[in-house]
């Protein structure tokens, strides 16, 4: 009996819309269908079965003895008449046999008679031990979680006592101390709860705690209900996995303690006055008192022990079932061989390396023509280029397809911006183009083609190709030529080591050449760069505001002069005056450095500032991909057009706007045909039946993937504005910079 | 600062505010450690502001986060109590404690839509709790449920009721946060950021829910948000907060074209806007100051790029800058005049037209 | 320093209620303990009127005292490390105590040790490689996890003890070779020492084990979902690092709850003494239970009590050290 599962697990609170979690959550506790909880209910079930009905279907009495087929004594070998020693004799239990199916003890009683009647006293005083303790750590930590104040720091205390006292010794002084405690299941369970409770005690007031401050407990409050209707109706019923959780730990350590005590002799014997139970620790105690392992009597001791193992087992099993319930990142299976040759991964899965599906080596030689030949009327040199990508996350025919056939373009020094709704699957993409995807994701289709000439270092130059790079090759090139920001930077940070142990650690594996002193001063420098004290260093994560710590994390994007940098919503957690001015910090640092720019939003009318094309994504699907100009003057897509009249503008009469009609689209249950014809307010027939494909639209250096621009169709006057006459200026001396460094 | 005291204009139908918060003050105790001993230091989260609430009409609460707007919002409905400053509901002052009789009048909603419903409950529980504990539709509980339903366009109301909140989506979750909150059939409706989470396509129709709502049944509601352009759409009136204060109030389309205060300049120009050619000038960068320690005077006044010596010492009295439009900024009191410093003293507007053309 | 001060009251107050319930319990149940003692006692044949009279005076029978004054005894005589005197042995609680407590700290220094790194290091390799073959693992673990520990010390005398009946290997019975060799600093003691503590060392450490498997790989799967290990991988760091900053994340709760652990630990390991006869305070709590040596019983549970709440105070001094966050708090 040691520490179970869920004990050390700490359930992270839920916080914000995780949608995963969410959507599991269809009744108040749905145990994942796996087998090891499938094995752990039959356990379960086959003890409790035994439980209730081993009084009727156990042969003998527990302790009749069996005077037929006791073989009385037997004679010690080197004794008797011919050794010349008297003849010397002990008692021997009977192997298992027809009569005795797992044979007798010392005493000649029947083995499995015995096992039966310790059955069902372990596991009633395991259970009611269990409830017990539920019960009164239900009552405490709910009430010291909800009530808070006072009451939670006395409650609290009462707890923490309790746990810091050690359960067993605990146990053994009240149980030696109250004589009558093994005639009484009751007392027994009692006993043992009292030194059980304390830690699912813990567990849920922090749950609690929690959950108090959930919205929807103060949206209870608002309306009026009462106190004691929001804890048992709002807040209990979120608690029962956690509560079913400890309810089968208590048990599992109310079971073990319970034969602990009765292997020391505390729970009374079965034979004294007033009679204890039998039970597995007292059949145990019973035949290691006896020299059961001495004399080779496996049948005697061995089930009992086997049916604790067992017993734990089954519970543990249970409570992994719970454990992968309240937390399914414990659910997602790892990519074991056979799955990955099935899904046809040839290399062997590892860590941080997006596996990628039946990729033949794109012939380098071939890349040229590829660049050349790109649609768009920019010349600047492409520096990433992502041909008919598609990630799947899942591996087997249920997989969801989160980036289909997705064509992209990076030049140097551009800020491509990348547009759509959460879970349209623009974060996926760029992070599959560096391979950073992680389990199940699965890159299924596609190139992803690097130009790399490196601004400073050693890094690889010449083109690599990406999905078939090796593991050395793609550690050179992240961070040091390609860089990403990340939206929440608290988690982006190691909370446990220093903002300047982390620029070191970077330091130290890209650029092996610096002294400990100068990395020192570089990460200091570049701090001082994105307007941070180079003290800043010493700091830890928690220690900086939201907007310092996205700052420390620009500037350690910075700090190897990246060619690309991957920008994931690097500013929407933070507020508007802070975000100005991280984004202008990082177009000084692109003007200062030329690194070309992915940047990652759902914010369209900040792309339209900042970028020089937009590429919008819906459903996992490039949509429409304009200079930023054009596309917010003239946009193509239905999609577009409707998302750009979801931002109410800050000048001018103040107009009724209509935005977008319906849900954004179910990734597991996307529409035939264009996945955005449910919402668009021209969809054809054609729509609905074909998916549409992204194609240059005639004379414009633009795409777009829609039906409405095929020929033989009359396009709409909204999406046929004229394009904007003159282009905006776009600090052309960053792009000859950028390609001639 | 008492916005209450501006002269109402005479082009606006007279309005009684259903909602008004007087001198709202509050602070936090915020333990230093874990320890039983910890020393405990007091958070200014909001200190003496008023808002008034009109029926049919929506008051913006805009501000950055830690702003204190979110603190005004639960004052205002009564989830936390005010350590100063009064609460008037129709004039009268509102009744102590948070009794039903007064959450059958306001009610909430909150930010996240995906924690502000239980999630082990269905849509209609969520409707009918409010129902029953507050006595409405005896008897036919079903049909005013999906009456609730259609009046936030959750239709056919059929399909809802027995939907768990995750089988909806963000802006469907919102909804029914919303039908919620109007089921007690109350005058005042205070929306927390009601579409920050909410995807930008869904946001609209959010909004013209609320707007509909403020039309249709003349509710009173307070929009509490850091998006001063979804203010400017929704809003009557703007309301600007920075570090706990108040710092200008204007009907929203003079404020976001016409603003007085530096601050709410400087978040103007820091919003996005696709229809600016020039990258914005910030004019004031840096964070909002901590609330245990405020600076004094004006707490905008560290960052303020006017700032003068009165505003490092003096909190600026709150000056009618153009009718109906108030801000507190020492910039707009005559310079004769800046010595004054009883709090709430108008002093005559100075044309604030330079100072904006300097911003520009 | 504010929340170690803290985590100290509550041991404080922890040791204070433990003791005060030894003290009580036997002086508060109804009934007559002292006679039930020596019903039990003589049924057992081994208590004389010594043994009475022991009991009595442990019990606070026929003491003419008030509750009161023998509670202020009791914490002077604790005070001054006086913890009685035991009748079965002839001698002070607290020398006896003193010459079990080396037996039974060493063993659980070295098996908890032992436990804690390889039961991490594994759960570390189980979350990294998941989907490989270490996925077995898992529910062989958990099978160890549920099992008594006392059980496990039988099967493996059985199997490896000399005291058992198939391969005979260790020695399985006393913590030296009490025939053959003599106590002190000589080669054969301390060869003989070792050899004694293999079989009960091991049987903590595999029981042990299997929960700080389980325990360490739960919160390393969750840590590497992670964002900052996101950015270690982007960073291109060496998966050795990655590794070990997940790790050091994921140790965090594993320290924190090391509460529960070092009493469980703390709980088998008294009775895997009692199965080799090791000579350490499990073992004589055992022993004294059985000659209702009650001065004995209450002095080692009181040792006991000390030892786990100072292997707690240890655990949260770690968990300051290596969480920064904490190390702001305290």
């Amino acid at each position: 009996m040691t520490i179970n599962s869920t004990s050390l697990t700490v359930i992270p609170p839920v916080a914000g819309p995780t949608p995963e979690l969410v959507l599991r959550r269809t009744r108040i506790l749905r145990l994942p269908r796996s087998p090891k909880v499938i094995a752990g209910l039959v356990i379960l079930v086959l003890f409790g079965l035994l439980a209730i009905i081993g009084r009727w279907i156990a042969p003998y009495s527990p302790n009749a003895t069996d005077q037929q087929h006791w073989v009385q004594h037997v004679l010690v070998p080197g004794t008797g008449a011919a050794t010349g020693f008297p003849a010397s004799y002990y008692p021997l239990p009977l192997p298992p046999s027809a009569a005795h199916w797992l044979g007798t003890t010392v005493f000649a009683q029947d083995v499995w008679s015995q096992l039966l009647a310790a059955t069902q006293a372990t596991v009633v005083v395991g259970l009611l031990a269990a409830a017990i303790a539920t019960v009164l750590s239900v009552l405490f930590g709910v009430t010291a979680g909800y009530l808070g104040g006072g009451a939670d720091e006395g409650l609290s205390l009462i707890a923490n006592v309790f746990l810091a006292i050690p359960g067993l010794p605990l146990l053994i002084v009240l149980a030696d101390y109250v004589p009558s405690a093994g005639s009484s299941v009751v007392l027994v369970a009692s006993i043992i709860a009292v030194t059980t409770w304390a830690y699912t005690s813990r567990t849920l007031r922090a749950q609690t705690l929690s959950l108090r401050n959930r919205d929807f407990v103060e949206a209870s409050r608002v309306m009026g209900e009462g106190r004691l209707r929001i804890i048992l109706v709002e807040v209990l019923p979120n608690l029962v996995p956690i509560v079913a959780a400890s309810f089968l730990f208590t048990a599992l350590s109310a079971i073990g303690a319970y034969v602990a005590i009765a292997f020391l002799g505390l729970a009374g014997s079965p034979t004294s006055s007033p009679p204890g139970l039998w039970n597995w620790g007292e059949m145990l105690r019973e035949g290691f008192a006896n020299n059961a392992v001495r004399g080779g009597w496996w049948w005697w001791w061995a089930p009992p022990g086997l049916c604790i193992a067992l017993l734990g087992t089954g519970l543990a099993l249970l409570n992994f079932g719970i454990d992968e319930f309240i937390n399914p990142r414990l659910r997602t299976a790892g990519l074991s061989r056979k799955t990955a040759r099935k899904a046809g991964i040839g290399t062997r899965p590892k860590l941080g390396m997006t596996p990628v599906a039946h990729h033949p080596p794109v012939a380098v030689a071939s890349v040229r023509t590829v660049a050349e030949a790109s649609r768009l009327r920019d010349t600047a040199e492409p520096v990433l280029e992502i041909r008919g990508l598609s990630v799947d996350y899942g591996y087997d025919e249920e997989a969801v397809h989160a980036v289909v056939d997705c064509d992209l373009v990076l030049r140097r020094g551009q800020v491509l911006g990348l547009a759509g709704e959460s879970g349209s699957g623009k974060t996926t993409l760029a992070l599959a183009a560096i391979r950073l995807l992680r389990a199940p994701a699965l890159i299924s289709a596609g190139q992803v083609l690097f130009h790399s000439k490196p601004i400073s270092g050693d890094g690889p130059a010449g083109t690599i190709d990406m999905l078939s790079a090796t593991d050395d090759q793609l550690r050179a090139i992240r961070w040091s030529e390609i860089a990403v920001v990340l939206q929440s930077s608290l988690n982006a940070l190691n909370p446990v080591i220093t903002i300047g142990a982390q620029f070191d650690d970077l330091l130290r594996v890209h650029r092996p050449a610096l002294a400990e002193s100068a990395r020192w001063a570089r990460s200091g420098a570049l701090l001082d760069m994105v307007g941070m004290n180079a003290d800043r260093l010493r700091s830890y994560p928690h220690e900086l505001s939201g907007g310092m710590r996205q700052r420390a994390m620009i500037a350690m994007a910075i700090a190897l002069e990246p060619q690309v940098m991957i920008l994931d919503e690097p500013t929407t957690a933070l507020d508007v005056v802070t975000q100005r001015e991280i984004l202008q910090e990082l177009i000084g640092l692109r003007d200062r450095i030329g690194f070309a720019t992915l940047f990652i939003t759902h914010d369209l009318s900040l792309l339209v500032e900042l970028a020089d094309e937009i590429a919008v994504m819906y459903a996992g699907r490039l949509m429409e991909r304009a200079p930023a100009t054009s596309l917010f003057h003239a946009p193509r897509l239905p999609y577009t057009y409707a998302l750009l009249h979801c931002f109410p503008p800050m000048h001018g009469p103040r107009v009724p706007m209509e935005g977008l009609k319906g849900s954004p689209p179910d990734m597991r249950d996307l529409p035939p045909g264009c996945a955005f014809h449910p919402r668009c307010q021209w969809a054809l027939p054609r729509c609905r039946q074909e998916v549409p494909r992204l194609a240059p639209l005639n004379g414009s250096p633009r795409e777009v993937a829609c039906w409405l621009h095929r020929e033989g169709t009359t396009v709409p006057p909204e999406l046929a504005q004229p394009e904007p006459a003159s282009m905006r200026p776009r600090r052309p001396e960053t792009v000859g910079q950028a390609g001639g460094t | 600062m008492n916005l209450e005291s501006a002269p109402t204009p005479t082009s606006v139908a007279p309005v009684r505010a259903v909602l008004e918060g007087r001198g709202l003050t509050k602070s936090f105790w915020v333990k230093q450690g874990r320890s039983l001993l910890a020393r405990k230091t007091r958070v200014h989260a909001v200190e003496d502001v008023s808002v008034r609430l009109d029926a049919g009409r929506v008051t913006a609460l805009v501000g950055e986060s830690g702003a204190g707007k979110t603190t005004v919002a639960r004052l205002l409905a009564k989830i936390i109590r005010a350590d100063a400053g009064e609460l008037f509901l129709d004039g009268r002052p509102a009744p102590p404690g948070r009794p039903r009789s007064y959450a059958a009048q306001v009610q909430m909603v909150f930010q996240d839509p995906f924690a502000s419903l239980n999630p082990v409950h269905r849509v209609g529980h969520n409707l009918v709790r409010p129902l029953q504990i507050h006595h409405i539709a005896d008897g036919d509980i079903d049909a005013t449920v999906a009456d609730l339903l259609r009046r936030v366009a959750l239709k056919p109301p059929d399909t809802f009721i027995g939907k768990f909140p995750h089988e909806l989506s963000g802006g469907q979750r919102q909804r029914v946060a919303i039908a919620r909150g109007l089921a007690v059939r109350p005058r005042v409706l205070i929306a927390d950021e009601p579409v920050s989470m909410l995807d930008v396509s869904i946001r609209l129709g959010v909004l013209n829910l609320l707007a509909d709502l403020r039309d249709r049944e003349k509710l009173a509601i307070l929009y509490v948000t850091h998006d001063i352009a979804s203010a400017r759409y929704l809003a009557d009136t703007i309301v600007v907060m920075y570090a706990g204060q108040l710092v200008e109030a204007a009907p929203s389309v003079s404020l976001t074209d016409r603003p007085a205060h530096p601050y709410t300049q400087l978040l103007l120009a820091a919003a996005p806007d696709p229809d600016r050619v020039e990258a914005p000038a910030l004019a004031g960068r840096g964070a909002p100051p901590s609330l245990l320690a405020p600076p004094s005077g004006c707490r905008f006044h560290p960052r303020c790029p006017y700032v003068m010596e009165i505003c490092k010492s003096q909190v600026p009295p709150r000056v009618a800058v153009a009718a109906d439009h108030s801000a507190a900024c020492w910039l707009h009191v005559d310079p004769n005049n800046r010595r004054i410093t009883v709090n709430g003293s108008v002093a005559p507007a100075r044309d604030s037209s330079d100072q904006r053309n300097q911003e520009r | 320093m504010r929340a170690l001060l803290r985590r100290l009251g509550v041991y404080l107050l922890a040791a204070w209620v433990a003791l005060t319930v030894s003290f009580l319990l036997p002086r508060v149940v109804p009934g007559n303990p002292v006679a039930g003692a020596v019903a039990r006692a003589s049924q057992s044949g081994n208590c004389n009127s010594q043994c009475v009279e022991a009991i009595e005076a442990q019990l606070g029978f026929n003491v003419h005292t008030s509750l009161w004054d023998q509670y202020v005894q009791y914490w002077g005589n604790l005070g001054h490390g006086n913890l009685g005197q035991s009748w079965s042995e002839n001698a002070s609680v607290s020398s006896l105590i003193i010459s079990y407590l080396p037996w039974t700290l060493g063993l659980l220094l070295i098996a908890t040790a032992v436990s804690f790194i390889a039961g991490t290091a594994v759960g570390v390799l189980m979350a990294w490689r998941r989907g490989s073959w270490l996925d077995w693992v898992l529910p062989v673990a958990t099978f160890f996890s549920a099992l008594p520990y006392f059980f496990l010390a039988l099967v493996l005398v059985l199997i490896l003890g000399k005291t058992g009946t198939m391969l005979k290997v260790f020695p399985s019975l006393f913590g030296y070779d009490i025939y053959g060799v003599t106590p002190g600093l000589n080669g054969p003691y301390i060869a003989s020492i070792i050899g004694h503590a293999i079989l009960p060392a091991v049987t903590v450490v595999l029981a042990s084990t299997a929960g700080f498997i389980l325990a360490m790989r739960n919160n390393m799967i969750t840590t590497m979902d992670e964002d900052f290990v996101l950015v270690a991988q982007a960073k291109g760091l060496p998966a050795k690092w990655v590794i070990w900053y997940a790790a050091r994340n994921a140790l965090l709760p594993v320290v924190a709850n090391f509460t529960v652990a070092i009493s469980l630990v703390v709980a088998g390991q008294i009775l895997v003494e009692i199965v080799f006869n090791y000579p350490g305070i499990g073992f004589h709590l055992y022993d004294a239970l059985g000659k209702l040596d009650y001065s004995l019983v209450q002095g080692i549970f009181v040792v006991i009590t000390l030892v786990v709440l100072a292997a707690n105070l240890l655990a949260d001094v770690v968990y300051v050290l290596i969480d920064p966050r904490a190390r702001q708090m305290a």
